[in-house]
């Protein structure tokens, strides 16, 4: 009897020991290595076609010709690897004058031709987001240090060259390169690090490049940078809890909770460019009845949204677009929640409900969404629509609305553009497609396209003008009832109290640690 | 035996087809649109159909069969969609990762279930046997996710004795050189005389493999303890016995053997299981193994690496049990016959 007593004291004991044991021991690194803990690893090594969660090394390996520092109180174009450009009046010629005494991580030295060897090798691989060079024509080399761009239409140059992705300047001795070394991993940039090594799904390495135009004045800048791959995010955090990393990636904010009383590790939130939104279906009944999009966009609660469901971490939209972004002008007014509205719009819409059934198709791997989706059914049946939740994983979701027999009424999206403006929203996910792609609201309106192809041709000449456009674009978008807005995100910081140097920047989703250091 | 051995062969490479058929099919039929995943965030229409195009998705069906039977005649398991990486170089080096640290799970398993099992067997229904038991279920009970989570906060959080994660420290790793490429962190640096390395690897592996081995442990435990159970049944035990042997001596000196061949068979279907089962201990502890990349390969429908994993793990399955056979033999002299 007595064994069995201690063996059931001693299992009682043991399982409240996560109750007990919450903290970590801190560890003092001495070294001057910054270490980042992420949850994934990189898959493309290529710079001109990298297109996910490679701007984390790659932003320290390689430089743009201009960086867009959208983090003040007004957005400016920083110098990169382009000291000055000018732009024709007619927006087609663009000239940027570019840093000398510049060299690669191989050694060869940045001109006008790697300039012109990049745009060029982007444009023929047509992969990732080299798209974004559409809409040039040629480049010219004119002198050394003198780069000419001549585009067919005239666009905001400026932001297209300080994309996070798609337009780092890499060394033309890439063209010597295999498909099996790029596969090893590969790096040959202008910028302040350079890879030294990388593990597959374990770290990479990158080592301080002695030769960087910008120097090492600052005797506190980090020597290296590693960034571990981690995938299970409560080690992420206890990673950074302990001091074993600088700085973690994606902690779900249940387990913040525990940080809070820890005066090593500091937590903030900055406003991203990144928006949760519901894209209704146009084309299929019954949401091809404007009345019933109205009555669904009335029965989302949005403040309970970010109170409750996103709980800080995303503010309540004002528009169809991050309010930071620039350019926005908030439309007049979204449609609110109002239940009894919702009843009213529902009736107006002539249907009858009971022979009329709703399906929402959403991420599940997505605590938020799948709440949206369940707050959703509950306030539309309250006014007498039933819903149907539809789950998945985004590629089955996708792949299903893009096809009307199988698109869902309702389908839930996330969007962050790729170069710095309102239209990668508007161009992506409402311009008029024959064949659906991301505009799985189906919808089409010659007066938006028109719109939108001016307002983004007017950006960089009229930007006033553009900016009246794409408020009247929203106008419309929200009068049509196509699209619900559900959050404008935020970006998590999660790093040691002694890490200084961080400056938030929505332009790009990484970290800058030639900017940083470890206060003493 | 040698003909036994002859058509056992052929039946392994007969369930390896009809298995790796099986899957090929399931997993063209899967929903979604796999060159999503291959082509990343936001692309444009035209992407999408020359990945199309380049991954051979735009054929028939029985025709893409075909050349992946060629490829993999080959040893060509195609590529990745998720990491762009060869799948035979994932495959490659997360297996020895995973076998590695089931391989030292399974050895602390038998190190401490069989003799314990033993030792509850010879002091059956006395507070020992209970409290052995006891340490069977616990091990059996335990969620694998919360044991490996409490073994972090202890060792790593509150002692500071083991690290959190990984299979070695970055540093030591990158500045050793291994002479010995088997894969096998642990064999590697042992042959190379890389005893930094070492010395780190087993400190690595030291909570991943005790999380993992408590379940095996539980049931090693109770098979070798009913197996000696019904071993000290037998007349011939009886016969040591009343020639003046004590039942321990008979136990260490025959009886045990009797015991290996249920033992055997166990740890063998263990290994399979295990070798397919590591996804939450190795994303717990981060060990860059097979488990999570099956996972995240089902969850993306990266078809090329659910093959590849099938196929690998059909294979680790049928072989490991091909071997325990051979074990048996030796063990069962009526299995020779």
């Amino acid at each position: 009897m007595k064994i069995w007593q201690s063996i059931i004291c001693s299992a009682i004991a043991t399982a409240a020991l996560p109750l007990e044991l919450s903290c970590t021991s801190a560890t003092t690194r001495t070294d001057n290595t910054f270490i980042i803990a992420t949850y994934d690893d990189v898959k493309d090594w290529d710079p001109a076609t990298a297109f996910s969660l490679e701007v984390l090394p790659m932003s320290n390996i390689y430089e743009p010709l201009l960086w867009y520092d959208a983090g003040g109180e007004k957005p400016v174009f920083v110098p990169g690897l382009a000291t000055s450009y000018t732009k024709s009046e007619d927006g087609l010629t663009w000239s940027f004058t570019l840093r000398e005494n510049v060299h690669f991580h191989d050694g060869q030295k940045f001109d006008a031709n790697a300039v012109k060897f990049v745009v060029e090798r982007n444009k023929t691989l047509n992969r990732g987001a080299s798209y974004i060079w559409s809409a040039v024509d040629s480049v010219r080399v004119n002198g050394s240090h003198q780069a000419t761009f001549e585009l067919k239409e005239p666009v905001p140059l400026d932001k297209i060259v300080s994309s996070q992705y798609g337009a780092w300047m890499y060394s033309p001795g890439i063209a010597h390169v295999s498909t099996d070394s790029m596969r090893n991993g590969f790096g040959a940039g202008t910028g302040p690090y350079q890879l030294k090594k990388w593990i597959r799904n374990s770290h990479i390495t990158l080592d301080k490049f002695d030769n960087y135009w910008g120097g090492w004045g600052n005797k506190n800048n980090f020597n290296s940078v590693q960034i571990q791959v981690i995938s299970e995010s409560s080690t992420r955090l206890q990673m950074v809890e302990s001091g074993l990393a600088d700085y973690a990636v994606l902690i779900p904010i249940q387990l913040l909770d525990l940080l809070e009383q820890n005066p090593d590790v500091s937590v903030s939130y900055h406003p991203a460019w990144i928006n949760h939104f519901y894209l209704l279906n146009t084309k299929k009944s019954p949401t091809d009845n404007i009345w019933v999009r109205r009555a669904i966009a009335a029965s989302l609660d949005r403040s309970t949204l970010s109170e409750y469901v996103y709980r800080g971490i995303a503010k309540e939209p004002e528009g169809l677009l991050p309010p930071n972004i620039p350019l926005f002008d908030a439309p007049d007014s979204l449609v609110q929640f109002n239940l009894s509205k919702a009843s009213n719009y529902l009736k107006k819409s002539g249907i009858d409900p009971n022979h009329n059934r709703l399906d929402i198709s959403y991420v599940s791997t997505s605590e938020e969404y799948r709440l949206t989706a369940l707050m959703l059914l509950d306030n539309l049946r309250k006014i007498g629509l039933e819903l149907t939740l539809k789950p998945g994983l985004w590629s089955t979701n996708w792949d299903k609305a893009k096809y009307l027999d199988t698109a869902p009424n309702i389908i839930s999206m996330a969007w962050w553009p790729t170069v710095s403006s309102p239209a990668d929203w508007f161009f992506g996910l409402y311009r008029s497609q024959d064949v659906p792609l991301f505009n799985l609201s189906y919808y089409s309106n010659t007066a938006v396209d028109s719109l939108l192809e001016s307002a983004w041709y007017q950006e960089s000449r009229f930007p006033d003008v553009a900016k009246k456009a794409y408020k009247s674009i929203q106008e419309i978008l929200i009068d049509d009832c196509v699209v619900i807005p559900a959050a404008d995100l935020s970006v998590q910081s999660i790093h040691r109290s002694n890490i200084t140097g961080f400056r938030n920047n929505p332009a790009y989703s990484t970290l800058l640690v030639y900017n940083l250091e470890r206060r003493e | 035996m040698i003909k036994y051995f002859i058509k056992r062969s052929i039946l392994m490479v007969v369930v390896l087809i009809v298995v790796i058929t099986i899957t090929f099919f399931v997993s063209r039929c899967l929903p979604g649109d796999p060159t999503a995943l291959w082509v990343g965030d936001h692309p444009t229409s035209q992407q999408l159909e020359t990945a199309r195009e380049q991954l051979g998705l735009d054929q028939p069906l029985l025709k893409q069969y075909y050349s992946f039977i060629k490829k993999l005649v080959r040893g060509d398991l195609g590529i990745s969609l998720r990491t762009h990486q060869p799948v035979i170089t994932e495959l490659g080096q997360r297996f020895s990762a995973t076998f590695e640290l089931v391989t030292v799970a399974l050895v602390l398993s038998c190190l401490f279930g069989f003799p314990l099992g033993l030792l509850a067997a010879m002091k059956t229904d006395t507070p020992y046997d209970l409290f052995i038991r006891g340490i069977g279920y616990l091990g059996l009970s335990f969620p694998v996710f919360w044991l490996g989570m409490i073994l972090q906060i202890i060792f790593f959080g509150k002692l500071d004795w083991l690290p959190l994660q990984g299979r070695y420290t970055n540093h030591i790793y990158l500045d050793s050189q291994l002479i010995f490429h088997s894969g096998f962190l642990l064999v590697d640096s042992l042959f190379s005389g890389e005893w930094a390395i070492f010395s780190d690897a087993i400190k690595h592996i030291c909570l991943p493999a005790a999380t993992m081995s408590c379940a095996v442990l539980g049931i090693v435990l109770r098979t070798s303890r009913s197996a000696m159970i019904d071993t000290m049944a037998e007349p011939h035990f009886t016969t040591y016995l009343t020639y003046g042997f004590t039942p321990g001596e008979t136990i260490l000196r025959s009886s045990y053997k009797n015991t290996l061949i249920p033992v055997s068979t166990v740890v063998g279907l263990s290994y399979g299981l295990l070798l397919g089962g590591t996804f939450l201990v190795e994303a717990i502890f981060d060990w860059p193994g097979l488990g999570q990349f099956g996972v995240l390969s089902i969850l993306t429908n990266d078809f090329p690496a659910i093959i590849g994993i099938t196929f690998l793990y059909t294979a680790s399955y049928v072989v490991i049990n091909f071997f325990i056979d051979i074990i048996y033999v030796f063990l069962d002299p009526r299995a020779r016959q």
